[in-house]
């Protein structure tokens, strides 16, 4: 049994109206638990209308969304605990922040789920240091901190309900090179020392790459491709024709194939060029 | 570059109100930088640098604490210039949604015109102008709600556009975009430069997109660290870093495999350079 399921999903926008929209057209697709999955696809190929189904904040016009075997859309009381063990972090969601301290702000979801006061401030704890948060920040106002330090409040406020699946929407979107380095990292170490199943939204390709080992391509409210890193970003063409990228170093060895050097293309981080670039050198690699 | 300086700052200080008694530290710290007509300048920094308090001193939305800021010779002290000088530098901000106030692109765009009192049949121009100079006419009628990101973003320009404006000052346009509305918007910045003549500050985290510019200047702390070309900028990787930021990916693993003892020249800035630059490398 899959942890998260999605069994031939449709939802459309202005049902009923001469404006309707179909969102989501048949998608099906299934999670296991520990994975890391990067949902990609231009604004508007239907991602964020698919993760908003995922905790049931959404609810689909056909077909079904099964957490733990179960369909999350039943009953009442299984959206509910759906909605603390599915942890949605949306786009910007520093935007969200409204406590008065950073501590009631990460604290307000556990506190939701009707844990103990106790269980409340271990689980914010646990939080705050995922996400690299010093203790004494949590007396200060959200509203007194950097863009990249609100984020990590805004994420640690999720993971402090410490759900089964993550889910983040674009969150490295509108931060500095450094602020993405330091939101990266953090997702990784929350992911290896957690080992919960985490879903990222993203349009960089590049973080993509260093963070996924699977990539779910949206277009048009369909899944278009659903592989490994390697076998999607194999598909270069299909990807530019929907708007998307490749990571830029894989951009680089596509061209020297091109060009009649005996490269393996399929390497997507700064580090495996590296490597891969040195391996074609010693060896000659057939440069013409 | 010859040119007339279009923006001067001249040791330009500012600081920003607190909400109590404290004193908060400088945003800007005597800066001096000429932007001249004609230039396409990227301002790159970390999150609270100084960038965006750079592109609002630039017309007169925040005024120096200390030093003067001359547009076109105009000093932005003087309120009876803020018209003329709002009509030569006009900025677009990071978020399309906090910058459009009519609900038809067309009114959106004929906004500013509007209130620098050009007459009715003229805007009619302009704002047709506008529109087809950022690929946009076409939507004229629409709402624009029900637009994409890089489309809406396209109409806050062409609401600039439409002001005649010589200089325009570019605040992150595509930090909320995904790669096509960034590739749209980054077209059409170029198209403004290289096309219509307009002076272009550009204020991005995208180091790919810096990549385009004549000039790129960096700021840290509120100062200005490097001032130079992007080949000039992008050598100095290991000062960049320091200050937060990045080298586009070419130039890093160019970086990398010259570490590593490979003939590469050390300003490789895009794919195209590096993969010519590896087959030099490859022959010796």
């Amino acid at each position: 049994m899959s942890l998260l399921e999605v069994k031939n999903l449709t939802y459309i926008y202005g049902k009923g109206t001469p404006f309707e929209m179909r969102a989501l057209d048949g998608v099906s697709l299934s999670v296991e638990k520990g994975e890391i999955v990067a949902l990609i696809g231009h604004t508007g190929s239907g991602k964020s209308t698919l993760i908003q189904h995922l905790n049931a904040l959404l609810k689909p016009h056909s077909g079904q969304v099964l957490f733990m075997g179960k369909d999350i859309n039943a009953d009442k009381a299984l959206t509910r605990s759906v909605r603390f063990q599915v942890g949605l972090c949306f786009q910007y969601p520093e935007y969200q922040l409204f406590e008065s301290t950073v501590y009631r702000d990460i604290a307000f979801g556990p506190t939701n789920m009707g844990l103990k006061e106790d269980e409340v401030r271990a689980a914010v704890s646990e939080a705050a240091a995922f996400v690299g948060l010093k203790e004494d920040y949590f007396e200060k106002s959200p509203f007194d901190l950097s863009g990249g330090e609100k984020r990590r409040v805004a994420v640690a406020g999720v993971m402090a309900m410490r759900p089964e699946v993550l889910i983040l929407d674009e969150p490295t979107a509108g931060l500095d090179p450094n602020g993405r380095r330091v939101i990266l990292s953090l997702i990784r170490n929350y992911c290896t020392q957690t080992g919960k199943t985490v879903i990222i939204v993203s349009h960089s390709m590049d973080d993509v790459a260093s963070l996924a080992s699977r990539i779910i391509v949206m277009n048009r409210g369909k899944i278009a491709m659903d592989g490994s890193v390697e076998q999607v970003f194999l598909r270069s063409a299909e990807l530019t024709k929907m708007g998307l990228n490749i990571p830029q170093v894989t951009q680089i060895l596509l061209e020297l194939k091109k060009r009649g050097y005996a490269v393996n293309s399929s390497v997507f981080t700064l580090e495996g060029a590296r490597r891969e670039l040195l391996r074609v050198l010693k060896e000659g690699g057939g440069a013409k | 570059m010859t040119n007339k300086p279009i923006i001067e700052f001249k040791n330009v200080s500012f600081r920003y109100d607190s909400e109590d008694e404290t004193l908060l530290p400088l945003a800007v710290k005597d800066v001096n930088l000429t932007i001249r007509q004609g230039e396409l300048v990227a301002v790159l920094g970390h999150n609270g640098s100084g960038k965006s308090t750079l592109a609002k001193l630039s017309n007169a939305i925040l005024l120096p604490a200390e030093g003067q800021v001359l547009v076109n010779g105009m000093d932005s002290q003087d309120e009876a210039l803020e018209y003329d000088i709002r009509k030569t530098v006009g900025v677009v901000f990071q978020n399309p949604d906090n910058q459009i106030v009519a609900s038809i692109v067309e009114e959106d765009v004929a906004f500013g015109p509007e209130n620098l009192g050009v007459p009715p049949a003229e805007i009619r121009k302009r704002v047709d102008d506008a529109l087809r100079a950022v690929n946009m006419y076409d939507y004229r009628h629409h709402e624009p709600h029900k637009l994409s990101g890089g489309q809406k973003q396209r109409v806050a320009i062409a609401g600039i556009i439409a002001m005649l404006t010589a200089c325009i000052v570019f605040d992150e346009p595509t930090a909320m975009l995904d790669p096509s509305g960034r590739k749209e918007v980054m077209q059409t910045i170029q198209k403004l430069n290289r096309e219509m003549g307009k002076t272009v500050v550009y204020i991005t985290h995208f180091m790919d997109e810096a990549v385009e510019a004549d000039r790129i200047v960096v700021m840290d702390d509120g100062k200005i660290l490097f001032d130079g070309t992007p080949r000039e900028v992008f050598a100095r990787a290991g000062e960049l870093k320091a200050v937060g930021l990045d080298v586009p990916v070419s130039a890093e693993l160019a970086g990398l495999l010259k570490a590593d003892g490979v003939e590469l020249p050390n300003d490789v800035l895009t794919v195209s350079e590096f993969v010519s630059a590896f087959q030099k490398a490859a022959l010796k």
